[in-house]
């Protein structure tokens, strides 16, 4: 396995809308790990996607992504932001919001070329969504938009794939589907998901991480404790019977 | 009951009608998709303040319009990007004070203000060949700018912090999208005057929107559809003496009304059989 070391935080202390909500968190990942990133809403979870992507700058500490400042290897990392997001009926079909993602690789005044028409739709058969390429956006379901939203981090051949809540808007049955892909894509990529729903993503991952504004737990799923989860999400969990794995009975869905 | 089009003040008139046509479904296809109708209504009434200060040092009242539009769309733009301001609230401060400043400026000018009317409410049929070469030019402007950026224009209007994660320099290209939106309002000023041009630059979009999901079929039905309006519209304020600009806004606003009207009647009616 490639040990290379793609995330590195060190002692990260950040604000959103003037709310301290980032403290000391300190995380590592290497190639081709996929890790899941769990804890209750407004802990700080899209904070830290977004400062792996450079958008918000951390106000101490120290953040590396590829070996380089984040703003520097964003051309390396894929996106994928949280979906609730985008106007429904925004004139643009599935297409076009792929060929976005090939941006980089144009920049300014250049036209996107036919070898990045013929990558969008490599990308799309590959997510089953290349017959829905004419189709407007928002005429799709919400499983079928979230595979679109893939399709366009994955269409510029990112070293790092980060995932916000990708599994909210999508059908209990479809997620099985979901996760069948983004194992498949472990193989070229890291990938950082995060979700607030602790039992879909502790199965599914090598590396859980449970964050509430600081850093409670990072390591194998198989180590995390019903008290450790207690202790992120400051109520006591319910550790179901039958299962391996322990679930929160959430009370804010 | 067309002769009258071969007087040379009616041909001035449709050239003016097809150039603001071309300009508000382009640019208001932008408005209409990236939802920043108040923002273009600002920029609109603000430009007011350079009408009066035309008046005021003796220049054009158009130069000066398109001054203080250009310097409203930054003002506005910056102000909202950079301090923790709400946009709308930015918006109504400018917007109030573009057009006080207007009214200051045409109390401190000497004389009294000739056609001043005609800037807020529009007169086609008084449009000199200058002004439409000026407005050509506009155009030409903006057809060029739209074309250079269509496709970083296309990112942030759909999903900026994409853009921002792209690459695309979001904060340069809002600014030259607002920048164009002022050229429009300008262009727009002589056919319908300051406070009427947010209805052009959104029904002819807004009713594009209905045919087709991409912009650039967009921007070429709603120029068509704004063409349509404009001659309708001028033709009929001839024909029944009415003011020119407030007449095209009527026919926008019918034929608006009167497709979302039948529209769900005919969906009504598919459901029930």
């Amino acid at each position: 396995m490639n040990s290379k070391e793609v995330v590195k935080l060190e002692d990260v202390w950040a604000y959103y809308d003037n709310t301290l909500v980032l403290r000391g968190v300190n995380l590592s990942l290497t190639a081709g790990r996929f890790l899941g990133i769990i804890g209750p809403n407004g802990g700080g979870k899209t904070t830290l996607l977004k400062i792996i992507l450079g958008l918000i700058k951390p106000s101490r500490g120290q953040v590396q992504v590829l070996g380089q400042t984040p703003e520097r290897s964003r051309k390396f990392t894929g996106y994928v932001a949280q979906h609730n997001l985008f106007d429904r009926a925004f004139p643009i079909n599935v297409e076009e919001v792929v060929l976005m993602g090939r941006y980089r690789s144009r920049g300014l005044l250049r036209r996107y070329s036919r070898q990045d028409r013929s990558e969008v739709s490599q990308v799309l058969e590959r997510v089953g969504m290349l017959d829905f390429k004419d189709r407007q956006i928002g005429s799709l379901s919400g499983g079928e938009q979230q595979r679109v939203f893939i399709a366009r981090a994955l269409v510029s051949e990112p070293a790092i794939l980060l995932l916000d809540e990708p599994t909210a808007s999508i059908a209990l049955d479809m997620q099985v589907e979901f996760y069948e892909l983004l194992e498949k894509l472990k193989a070229q990529m890291a990938i950082i998901l995060v979700s607030h729903d602790v039992s879909a993503v502790s199965v599914r991952v090598d590396e859980v991480a449970c964050l509430n504004h600081r850093l409670f737990y990072h390591g194998s799923p198989d180590g995390l404790s019903a008290e450790e989860l207690a202790r992120t999400y400051d109520s006591p969990v319910h550790v179901i019977a039958h299962s391996d794995l322990p679930h929160r009975e959430s009370k804010d869905q | 009951m067309f002769e009258v089009f071969q007087y040379q003040f009616m041909q001035n008139a449709l050239l003016a009608g097809l150039l603001a046509a071309i300009a508000c479904g382009i640019v208001g296809v932008y408005v209409v998709a990236k939802r920043i109708v108040f923002i273009s209504g600002g920029i609109a009434h603000a430009s007011f303040g350079g009408v009066g200060l035309g008046y005021f040092l003796g220049m054009s009242p158009v130069l000066g319009a398109t001054f203080f539009a250009l310097a409203s769309a930054l003002g506005m733009g910056l102000v909202s990007r950079r301090t923790s301001l709400p946009e709308d609230t930015t918006i109504g401060i400018l917007w109030a004070l573009g057009m006080a400043l207007g009214v200051i400026f045409i109390g401190l000018a000497p004389g009294y203000a000739p056609d001043l009317f005609s800037y807020l409410f529009g007169n086609i049929l008084t449009v000199p060949t200058s002004d439409l070469v000026f407005m050509l030019v506009l155009d030409i402007i903006i057809i060029a700018t739209v074309w250079l950026f269509y496709k970083e224009f296309l990112v942030i209007s759909f999903d900026e912090e994409y853009g921002r994660v792209a690459g695309v320099p979001t904060e340069i290209l809002y600014l030259v999208m607002l920048s164009l939106i002022a050229l429009t309002v300008v262009v727009l000023i002589r056919v319908v005057g300051i406070i009427l041009v947010i209805a052009l630059l959104t029904i002819p979009a807004a009713l594009a929107r209905q045919f087709t999901h991409s912009l650039s079929k967009m921007m070429l039905l709603a120029a068509g559809i704004g063409a349509l309006f404009t001659f309708g519209g001028l033709w009929l304020s001839f024909v029944l003496d009415l003011a020119s600009g407030a007449t095209i806004i009527l026919v926008s606003a019918a034929a608006f009304l009167a497709y979302f009207g039948l529209s769900r009647l005919w969906r009504r009616k598919r459901r029930q059989s």
